[in-house]
């Protein structure tokens, strides 16, 4: 197994809009090794979700390398793209909108199984079927229902039976708990890690939620104006952030201990908009520690240590 | 301290095609003057329809079965449309939504909005009621306000929004601010930044806050008291400390250790079996006993009455 084996390399997504280039996603480059799970954070706004969108090639990047299994994915044309997309699936953040309402859990499961030829007659989709069903802790009666039949939770969990059901190799997970209620939250997680170490995959996670990061992933970044400007193992990041943005991101969590005080605030202002994003560093405006040189030169990933990658200029 | 609302034995149905739904059943609510009081709980407990109530802005097919809203001893339950406008809406109790987008006007600029909830008040010269904005305005710690005030709402962000709307309900100086999940539609550091204008306002007014959220976490930043709310009734009260560390009824327990913290991982994380009950024939007795381990025979017969079991630490199951 190579070691890269789905590497991003500078990676831009821009959008045209009246005002001028948006750029969503600003040059971004990152390592996902197999059987990892990688975490994402960041604001909304950031560019995370157009990242993964064009990893998953949803979206046309505007420049940059998407290698996957020695592959550069960026250049594919349509019909190899189909291929691809039985090795990578996708899962969005509300399993409301995500279903079809006029499906029942049997015809969106079955659907993909067809298409990707994984089950040729109806006996054998039944039987894939309910073991997906299984897989997620839902019943073989649960087929023929339909979503508003579903709470939010099982919902979620058939959106995600739908993605595993192609065998994917990596999942992609666009903040897959948080249309749902704390108490299947929870749930939900173990599932998803059950399934991963099940089906021996890799996920790709993307929230806006630390502390959900924090627990499902072993690699992160941190993404801000679409540049990472963090990344690394996630106990080392989170044990101890270097960016400015990271530790200001992280301080403004609110702390469920109630003996604690709220601390100083860190991040102050707001997001600049992505479309004239500042110059040199993208932080620089709302940096406690920036100076004349952040303005000036944008700062590059550099390695920390065997742990971590920092762009930022105080640390290079 | 002198309780400001006090809420007894609400209950509350809606009509609906397919049924009735029983949204309150038996609530029982008390928030002090001046304390940060915390109502969580998940979608479709109830919690906003109880904010709701107390401002008098229920829907048509909203039934009240029984019950007092008791606000500074008066029965809000018996107060018509017009009173409700004359004597409490804005001017005793205000009331700021999770999205701040619908709850301003996309065709006037924030100084006409401003100036509208500022004049409503008394009437001033034009010139002391611009100065009264902008002192409302830097209270909330929104920067630049001089070319703030020309702008319209969809030129401001989600955070400086939401700031507006409690400076337009700081203008006419109420006891009580109702906030309904304020935070929810913003960012982790667009939030922080709100709650420290909250805090701010905590430490320099006598304002009584009731917080509505389904982030415990949230209200461990700001909240005295926490009440819990599970389907319709509100099964423990008691201070933000007690809540988190010494949790009475199972379903705060399981809530608690549900939250995702920094220690978290996903072993230590507890989950809650079986969804939210549907309103619509809700499980007889106890509402939880479904979901609970506790659970006896008895748990699905009996309504568990409130029960007192420390210092202000207040829980309704049958197992306590």
């Amino acid at each position: 197994m190579s070691k890269e084996w789905l590497q991003v390399k500078d990676l831009r997504k821009h959008f045209e809009t009246p005002k001028g280039d948006l750029r969503a996603v600003a040059g971004v480059s990152l390592k996902v090794e197999k059987g990892d799970s990688f975490g994402l954070v960041g604001e909304s706004g950031c560019g995370k979700s157009t990242l993964i969108r064009t990893v998953l090639r949803l979206l046309e990047p505007t420049s940059g390398e998407i290698l996957f299994d020695g592959k550069d994915i960026a250049k594919l044309g349509k019909t190899h793209i189909r291929r691809l997309r039985k090795k990578m699936g996708l899962v969005f953040q509300s399993p409301h909108s995500s279903l079809n309402p006029r499906m029942t859990v049997y015809d969106t499961l079955a659907r993909p199984l067809l298409i990707h030829g994984i089950t040729k007659n109806k006996r054998d989709t039944t039987i894939e079927i309910v073991k997906l069903l299984k897989l997620m802790g839902l019943q073989a009666e649960h087929m023929i229902r339909y979503p508003h039949e579903l709470s939010g939770g099982q919902k979620q969990r058939i959106a995600i039976a739908r993605a595993l059901a192609v065998n994917p190799e990596i999942v992609f997970l666009d903040e897959p708990t948080s249309a749902l209620d704390v108490s299947v939250q929870t749930k939900i997680l173990k599932l998803l890690d059950f399934a991963k170490q099940e089906k021996q995959l890799t996920y790709f996670y993307i929230s806006h939620d630390i502390n959900l990061i924090r627990v499902v992933s072993n690699k992160m970044g941190v993404m801000y104006l679409g540049k990472i400007v963090e990344i690394g193992d996630t106990g080392t990041v989170m044990a101890n952030p270097l960016h400015p943005y990271s530790v200001g991101l992280f301080e403004a969590v609110p702390d469920p201990d109630p003996d604690k005080k709220l601390p100083e605030l860190i991040l102050k202002g707001e997001v600049p908009s992505p479309v004239n994003a500042p110059s040199g560093c993208v932080f620089h405006p709302r940096c406690p520690f920036a100076w004349e040189k952040c303005e000036r030169e944008e700062p590059k990933l550099l390695k920390q240590s065997d742990q971590r990658e920092v762009a930022c200029h105080k640390y290079s | 301290m002198a309780k400001i609302l006090e809420i007894r034995d609400l209950k509350l149905s809606f009509e609906t095609e397919e049924g009735t739904v029983e949204a309150l059943d038996g609530v029982y609510l008390d928030v002090e003057e001046g304390h940060f009081h915390g109502l969580i709980g998940e979608t479709g407990c109830g919690k906003s329809i109880t904010g709701l109530t107390v401002i008098g802005l229920l829907d048509n097919n909203a039934r009240i079965e029984r019950g007092e809203v008791l606000f500074r001893g008066k029965d809000l339950l018996k107060f018509t449309e017009r009173q409700f406008q004359r004597e409490i809406r804005g001017k005793e109790v205000a009331m700021v939504f999770q999205d701040p987008a619908s709850s301003l006007d996309p065709v006037f600029s924030i100084k006409d909005q401003m100036l509208e909830a500022v004049r409503l008040n008394k009437k001033e010269e034009k010139q002391s009621n611009e100065r009264i904005v902008k002192e409302l305005l830097n209270k909330v710690k929104l920067p630049d306000v001089e070319s703030l005030l020309e702008k319209y709402p969809h030129q401001l962000s989600g955070g400086m929004k939401q700031r507006v709307m409690i400076a337009m309900m700081l203008g006419r100086n109420p006891s009580m601010l109702i906030a309904d999940e304020p935070t929810t539609a913003l960012d982790v550091s667009i939030q922080a930044q709100f709650l420290r204008v909250l805090m701010d306002l905590k430490n320099t007014t006598n304002l009584t806050v009731l917080y509505i959220t389904h982030n415990l976490a949230v209200l461990t930043e700001i909240c005295d008291e926490v009440s819990v709310m599970y389907a319709g009734r509100i099964v423990e009260t008691a201070s933000i400390g007690d809540v988190f560390n010494n949790p009475s009824h199972p379903y705060t327990r399981k809530l608690v250790n549900s939250i995702l913290r920094a220690d978290s991982t996903l072993d230590s994380l507890e989950e809650i079996p079986g969804s939210v009950p549907r309103l619509i024939n809700p499980p007889p007795g106890c509402r939880f006993h479904p979901r609970c381990e506790e659970a006896v025979d008895e748990c699905s017969r009996v309504i568990p009455p409130v029960k007192e079991i420390g210092t202000n630490h207040l829980v309704a199951c049958l197992r306590r």
